[in-house]
């Protein structure tokens, strides 16, 4: 007997807007979560008393608009903080560069390393609000075949607009437009974010893009925090779909996908329940779902051969602490300063960032790495008991297995070598920490079935997006099982916290439901 | 389907205004993008668009017919092209010495592309109309 039309399984952030959109047309939805509690890598978590960590997620901005509205997010809890300056990047050198959330300020900064790439600036970020422009009403729709979205246009601004986004590299990419390597490393960052790449590989321009759609606030290409941890975002969506009917619950895994005469009839809990269902939605990524859920003999040899295919590298570790103070930067003394509101990044020049992807290549942990830290607490003290402080650092590269070693025996030396190189830039750093915790690669595995590590159920190369996305011929979320979806990252637009991949899965989904017009 | 509407006014009677409307080739002109127009007779002409999309643009031909008129207090017109129909309607009531003028955008997407493009339609209509009530505003009060 059917008790719900459709069973999500995950409840990360993708699962719990399909369960919501799903829920408000008047589906029967259960979200099943394995965690106690909801959000995927989007969850904040209380590690040491006092002190509310995002574990894995950090910062938002992606979410699009239209999911908080439609969804109500704001009723629920959901609310931001955008935060100026947005970047403070301390170089060896003694100098620093913060980019503000008024362009004039950014551009007096930019000056002191070069007055041309300060004339250029603006150009720069009116390209990319021009680009979001474009990008966005694809993301919020299921991809439609690559080579009929770039025939939608021609000449020779398309054909420079395909060449810069999907073909170069950050570092080709950044050098037409910019001469401070300063400032070209402090763009670069946002191109390797999670992705098993350096500045130099072909396709980094489009990650650049990629991270470049942040909106808030009325603002374009920002980040902020989620008031009270990236977790709030997670609950206000469950909550929202409550509201609208479906039921979601936690501490409940999925043991595998039932199929019968080559569809769908639900799932088996790892605690031996059986749910059955019309419809089922994997929020996890495909090669979880494919190679963990789903019986082998259902699906084609063939299929499965391109889900392995699919590549998950993992590129980054967590490294979170609670703070007795903050850390005093020799580039720019003070603590607190306004360059503690926002992302710090530690990214000399592309070049370094380089040299780290290379010994990742290689199967080592950067000696050097590119760290971005948050001191969320410093602008949202909710976040830490008083006096004290919260700090993320999201650290690259840390490939998903290490040569000669294993994570959970590198644990230690990982955090020795994050906090080495942040002492080279705040040398009071050791005296400030007073917990600390590594999250490696293999912990998002095992922790949140993120295959390799991989943050994004999937790299976001050009190769790996829009119809290619979780790989050609399988883009529009429906599975070779029929009532199988996926509504992950691992689908079109991809990872991050947007919510666009359980928003077109479940519109799919509806109009399967619903049946031929 | 996406919509966009815009009510505004217009410092002119009613009679002028309508005679202004109800002329494909006036209508044609302040229609944003519209770079030539091709008139074949009182009901039907060709638009030629250039249609602006983030960093990129593309011309679109749109084949426009004349659906209805009633003088001097209503039209409606529709706009074909290659992936997509829009019927524009527009009302006509008089307001003291001026006349007040509320447009109707609706956009059928079709094709293959269909989502997208209303997701794009979605975005600039507001835009569009906006700009529409400005240039008929514009050429009928100069």
């Amino acid at each position: 007997m059917v008790e719900f039309d459709v069973v999500i399984v995950g409840g990360g952030h993708n699962g719990l807007v399909a369960a919501g959109y799903l829920a408000k047309a008047g589906a029967r939805v259960v979200v099943l979560e394995k965690r106690p509690l909801v959000g995927g890598a989007c969850v904040t978590e209380e590690p040491w008393p006092g002190f509310r960590i995002n574990t894995f997620a950090y910062v938002c901005g992606l979410i699009r608009p239209q999911i908080v509205e439609d969804l109500q997010l704001s009723k629920f809890g959901y609310e931001t903080i955008l935060y100026d300056p947005q970047y403070f990047v301390p170089f060896p050198d003694g100098r620093h560069l913060l980019m503000w959330l008024d362009e004039r300020k950014t551009l007096k900064q930019i000056e002191k390393f070069s007055k041309t790439d300060a004339k250029a600036y603006p150009k720069y970020v009116a390209f990319w609000n021009e680009v979001l422009e474009l990008v966005e009403p694809t993301m919020m729709a299921p991809p439609v075949p690559i080579a009929e979205l770039f025939g939608m246009f021609t000449g020779p601004d398309a054909e420079r607009l395909l060449r810069q986004l999907f073909l170069m590299s950050a570092k080709d990419f950044l050098d037409e437009w910019f001469e401070s390597d300063h400032l070209k490393a402090a763009l670069a960052t946002q191109a390797i974010i999670g992705t098993f790449n350096g500045p130099y590989s072909p396709g980094t321009a489009y990650v650049l893009g990629h991270h470049n759609i942040g909106t808030l606030d009325g603002h374009k290409e920002v980040w902020g925090y989620a008031k009270g941890g990236m977790g709030r975002i997670a609950e206000a969506m469950a909550k929202a779909a409550q509201h609208f009917g479906a039921t979601v619950r936690t501490g409940v895994g999925v043991r595998r996908i039932l199929v019968s005469k080559g569809r769908v009839t639900g799932v088996e809990t790892e605690g031996g329940e059986t749910i059955g269902a019309k419809v089922v939605a994997s929020g996890i990524d495909a090669k979880q779902t494919f190679f963990k859920l789903v019986p082998p003999d259902v699906v084609e040899p063939e299929f499965l051969d391109r889900v392995k295919k699919i590549r998950t590298r993992g590129a980054a570790l967590k490294f979170n602490a609670g703070l007795e103070g903050l850390p005093d930067y020799t580039a720019r003394p003070g603590a607190p300063g306004v360059h503690h509101n926002g992302t710090v990044d530690i990214i000399p020049s592309m070049d370094y960032v380089e040299k780290a992807y290379d010994e990742a290549k290689y199967g080592a942990f950067s000696s050097r790495p590119f760290i971005e830290t948050q001191y969320q607490s410093v602008l949202d003290p909710t976040v830490a008991p008083p006096g004290k402080h919260t700090m993320t650092c999201f650290v690259q590269y840390a490939p998903t297995e290490l040569k000669g070693t294993t994570w959970d025996a590198f644990r230690p030396k990982a955090a020795e070598i994050v906090l080495d190189t942040i002492e080279e830039y705040a040398p009071n750093i050791r005296k400030v920490v007073k917990h600390w915790q590594v999250v490696t690669p293999q912990d998002m595995e095992r922790e949140l079935g993120l295959t390799g590590g991989n943050i994004f159920q999937g790299d976001i190369t050009p190769d790996q997006v829009f119809s290619f996305r979780p790989m050609p011929g399988w883009a529009n979320y429906r599975m070779p099982v029929e009532g199988l979806y996926l509504c992950g990252s691992a689908t079109h637009p991809g990872g991050g916290v947007l919510g666009a991949p359980g928003f077109n899965a479940a519109h799919v989904i509806l109009q399967d439901l619903k049946g031929p017009a | 389907m996406p919509e966009g509407t815009i009510s505004f006014e217009v410092g002119a009677p009613v009679n002028r205004v309508w005679d202004f409307l109800s002329d494909m080739r006036k209508i044609g002109q302040c229609i944003p993008g519209v770079e030539s127009i091709e008139i074949h007779d009182e009901r039907r002409a060709t638009w030629h668009l250039k249609v602006k999309l983030g960093p990129l643009s593309q011309q679109i031909r749109v084949e426009t017919e004349s659906l209805e008129k009633v003088p001097p207090s209503r039209a409606k017109f529709i706009g074909r092209a290659d992936n997509m129909n829009m019927t524009g309607t527009i009302v006509l009531e008089p307001r003291g010495e001026g006349t007040a003028v509320t447009y109707t955008m609706n956009v059928e997407t079709k094709g293959p592309l269909a989502r997208i493009m209303d997701n794009f339609m979605k975005a600039k209509l507001s835009q569009q109309t906006q700009e529409f009530a400005s240039n008929v505003k514009k050429s009928i009060e100069s």
